[in-house]
């Protein structure tokens, strides 16, 4: 590799601090061998380098680390905070997606009628229960689909009469008649209300009205 | 046990606040000295340190490791100082402007180091520099970076590293050759 005068002499900086390749140190030590004024040079450069003025470190050091910490932990703590708002969110919409799937399922249910204890009517027809019908109270857990709660409620071969509620009750109405759970017929509501307890997801299972 | 720049930049990528407070101590004042000379008011460049800092914290898994982790820190000071610069409107010379009006002073060595002798002379020259040929010089012989090192922070080409250097060591030596005229009277 050779060098012109120029060449050598703009990178005598970089000779002094160290940082050259192999190639350009060993060809700009070849033109220093020869040149005076080259050397000369450097000799200035040298007592420039080593007459700067020393460095002053950063006095808010200490103060600046404390500062960026605090900052550091609140963003964490946003971050977190925008999760909790993703998750809510979710749930919001999660929500919103069973009540509306369960609106759908109220739809299209066989239209009926179901009576309760005081005589009343709640079916959505407004007339009293069949023989051998049954509402039912359950709760479900939070955890729980909407998927999850319409394959129970196929399974019971029921239709909701009302809710979720704000608690997440549902109402569903069933008929005891040729109800087959878990491969076996149920003809008791005790049986019925044994077998809701014992599934995943439901916290909560009772009788509102029998016939 | 002290690790290495590049480990730390790791564990920070890992989110390890105490790796950030080390990193911190260890670079700090080469962020703020860098940005001090580009900004010239210690609150700017205060302000510096605390942004390259949490662009270090929040984007330490992007660095590459191509570049030494001063480089990689020196790059990011170097973009956010000028961002900064630009908002306050600053002008400053252009890179070559009058790099031909200034006289060599082409003063015998002796003379040289009787003037250079005087630390207080090279400082005063120093801080007569643009902010763009200061830069160099001190990103040479402070933080003894090499060219294209300072040519990859400072986003120009290699032949302006040497072009700015060459224009702040004719800067240097007219201006010591002019206190020492002075000092003759």
């Amino acid at each position: 590799m050779s060098l012109t005068e120029k060449e050598c002499s703009e990178l005598l900086p970089w000779y002094l601090n160290g940082t050259l390749s192999p190639d350009e140190r060993q060809a700009l030590e070849s033109a220093l061998d020869q040149s005076e004024q080259l050397k000369q040079e450097l000799e200035k450069l040298k007592l420039l380098r080593d007459r700067l003025p020393e460095q002053e470190n950063y006095a808010g050091s200490d103060l600046g680390w404390r500062r960026l910490q605090k900052q550091i932990r609140s963003g964490q703590a946003e971050n977190s905070k925008n999760n909790w708002k993703t998750y809510i969110a979710i749930a919001a919409m999660l929500v919103i997606a069973v009540q509306v799937g369960l609106f759908n399922l109220m739809q299209s249910a066989p239209s009926g009628d179901v009576q309760l204890l005081g005589g009343r009517s709640v079916g959505s027809q407004g007339s009293v229960l069949a023989e051998g019908q049954l509402v039912l109270q359950i709760q479900f857990g939070s955890q729980m689909s909407w998927q999850d709660i319409k394959q129970l409620i196929n399974e019971l071969n029921g239709s909701i009469v009302q809710g979720p509620s704000a608690l997440g009750v549902i109402q569903v109405r069933l008929s005891r008649d040729n109800l087959i759970l878990d491969g076996r017929p149920i003809t008791q509501t005790t049986d019925i209300i044994q077998w809701l307890k014992a599934q995943p997801g439901v916290e909560h299972a009772a009788v509102e009205t029998a016939k | 046990m002290e690790l290495t720049d590049k480990e730390l930049i790791q564990a920070i990528a890992g989110q390890q606040e105490k790796a950030m407070e080390q990193f911190y101590h260890r670079f700090s004042s080469i962020v703020y000295r860098f940005a001090l000379r580009t900004l010239n008011t210690p609150m700017d460049a205060s302000e510096i340190v605390n942004e390259v800092m949490m662009e270090v914290w929040k984007k330490a898994h992007t660095y590459a490791g191509q570049s030494s982790v001063k480089t990689w820190l020196l790059s990011i000071t170097h973009h956010k100082s000028v961002d900064l610069v630009r908002k306050n409107v600053r002008h400053d010379h252009d890179d070559d402007d009058a790099l031909n009006e200034i006289a060599d002073p082409n003063c015998p060595i002796s003379d040289f180091q009787e003037a250079a002798s005087n630390q207080k002379y090279v400082g005063q020259c120093m801080d007569e520099l643009s902010d763009k040929h200061r830069q160099v010089v001190e990103l040479t012989f402070y933080e003894e970076l090499s060219y294209p090192e300072i040519s990859d922070i400072l986003v120009v080409p290699a032949g302006t590293v040497k072009t700015r250097m060459m224009h702040a060591k004719k800067s240097l030596l007219a201006c010591l050759s002019r206190l020492l005229s002075r000092e003759d009277f």
